[in-house]
């Protein structure tokens, strides 16, 4: 796709500084292609170590072929960049784990998250890839807020997680690998299904 | 960032990297939390590695109190437990309410993050029995709570059970016994006794005791700080001289007290007496400072209504 044609993410024109910004271009893993500020981009740590290291100049970003991130598809990084647009300049949280993590939701993320679960779930896995650390808690919340009042059951339907018996073939698989946390695991639950199978939780 | 690869991959839940899984359970509430350990050997795992967020937790004979949720309350129907939270119950075919209620508190004891500062018991013996059931079967041990307080009968021969597994830096325990006239006091102090060996020197011990003649004074020299209380279901309500008397030399000639209060009815004049006969008393109206020149130590005593406190000042 060439830089003409490429999809350019909604920017708030009033939040834009007088100074000339620069915008880098960055190309997903199906070619489409994204202009993207350099204010937003901090809020992604991995994308902005990246264009920090690679030092381009303004005439280099547009001479420069875009810069690839093979695992993330166009639709998901669409969403990725818009949220990067409109939380640019924001500070980023800092998870310690000294005091207990409470995520809201904002209206415009909320929208923005209002999509099918699959590309939900692509959107945390690119959230966790590029390191952006708030869109990664709000998108996490949203998938935790499915779970609220559901019992197991319910549960698995809404995560598509797989019966008993999917569940023994990946137990099996899992033992093969001969991963020892794995295999720990494993003996604590069937050992809790053996004796607690019928516990309240 | 995690270090899986998502490359080529398909996005769900089921193949959602630890890290990622943790951060999306962790939002839950505690009671959520814990009904996700019930979806999957991957949940069980994640809600495992995150703190369940109880900072109490009490355990009554039918039921359990975790910090921030309802009692949850435990039953038997015929042959099922019967369950319930927050007015909905739940049934467990051929299940024990006991065998349901353990489980159930053990898959919160046993998390590494836990960070507990009250486990409270006030149940009968047949929880403890259960719990040393689970605990032998499990090799459960050094579970750490703050504070471990225990309402109970210490005839309860299960009971030691809990000194055994638990980790704990300050201990209140209390007699609780419906039928207190056919108590066995040989029994009872024995079984004081034998309790107290097993906690550690180091925890402040607070023990509420019915009958002065089976306070286990001979175990108590071990204990830096301690809190006595006497509310005695005996007559007289009074500790006579020579109650006080035993006490305060046995606390006295300790070598590691650093502070013991006693909380009990007593008569100013008995303890007067009591020190002025044993060792060299310097007082002034309720403040008196003994020197025990054999072991080079001050203390204070200070003689308040229903309490006696008594300080290691140093040399």
């Amino acid at each position: 796709m060439s830089v003409e044609n490429a999809p350019v993410v909604d920017v708030d024109e009033a939040a834009i500084p007088v100074e000339k910004k620069m915008y880098y271009r960055f190309e997903s893993n199906d070619k489409k292609e994204f202009r993207v500020s350099e204010l937003a981009i901090q809020q992604s740590e991995t994308l902005n170590r990246l264009v920090e290291a690679m030092g381009y100049t303004s005439e280099d970003v547009e001479n420069k072929p875009a810069i690839a991130i093979e695992n993330i598809d166009g639709k998901t990084l669409k969403l990725v960049f818009q949220w990067c647009e409109h939380h640019k300049g924001e500070a980023i949280p800092v998870d310690d784990g000294s005091v207990p993590k409470i995520v809201e939701i904002p209206e415009f993320d909320a929208k923005l998250m209002d999509i099918d679960n699959g590309l939900l779930f692509k959107l945390i896995w690119a959230a966790d890839y590029l390191n952006i650390v708030q869109l990664l808690n709000v998108s996490c919340k949203k998938v935790a807020n499915m779970a609220q009042g559901k019992t197991p059951a319910q549960l698995r339907r809404v995560y598509l997680l797989p019966s008993d018996e999917e569940d023994e073939a990946a137990k099996r698989a899992a033992q093969e690998a001969q991963d020892p946390r794995a295999r720990e695991v494993e003996e604590e639950f069937e050992e809790r299904k053996r004796q607690g199978g019928n516990s309240f939780f | 960032m995690t270090e899986t690869s998502h490359n080529n991959s398909i996005a769900t839940m089921e193949n959602m990297p630890p890290e990622i899984l943790d951060n999306i359970l962790g939002n839950l509430k505690p009671i959520e939390k814990l009904i996700c350990k019930k979806v999957c050997r991957k949940f069980y795992g994640s809600v495992n590695r995150l703190n369940p967020g109880f900072l109490t937790i009490e355990v009554y004979t039918r039921a359990i109190r975790y910090y921030g949720l309802q009692m949850i309350s435990y039953r038997n129907r015929g042959n099922n437990c019967l369950v319930r939270y927050a007015g909905k119950t739940k049934s467990f075919e051929n299940s024990n309410y006991l065998d349901v209620m353990v489980t159930d508190l053990f898959s919160v004891l046993k998390n590494q993050r836990l960070d507990l500062k009250v486990l409270s018991f006030s149940c009968d013996n047949s929880v403890f029995a259960k719990i040393h059931e689970l605990a032998v079967r499990n090799g459960l041990t050094n579970i750490r709570a703050e504070h471990l307080s225990i309402m109970t009968n210490p005839i309860n021969p299960a009971l030691t059970t809990i000194f055994n597994i638990f980790n704990h830096s300050s201990l209140q325990f209390s007699y609780i016994e419906a039928d207190i006239e056919n108590t066995n006091l040989q029994l009872l102090a024995r079984r004081y006794r034998e309790i107290f060996e097993l906690v550690p020197k180091y925890v402040k011990v607070d023990l509420c005791v019915p009958w002065f003649r089976t306070f286990p004074a001979g175990s108590f020299s071990k204990f830096r700080r301690i809190e006595l209380n006497f509310t005695s279901f005996a007559q007289p309500e009074f500790l006579n001289y020579r109650e006080i008397g035993n006490i305060i030399q046995i606390l006295l000639t300790s070598d590691v007290l650093d502070s013991c209060v006693l909380s009990a009815e007593y008569k100013k004049d008995d303890v007067i007496k009591v020190l002025t006969d044993e060792i060299k008393l310097q007082g002034n109206e309720n403040v008196f400072v003994l020197r025990i020149a054999d072991k080079n130590e001050s203390y204070s005593v200070e003689l308040l209504e229903k309490e006696i406190k008594i300080t290691r000042t140093g040399v």
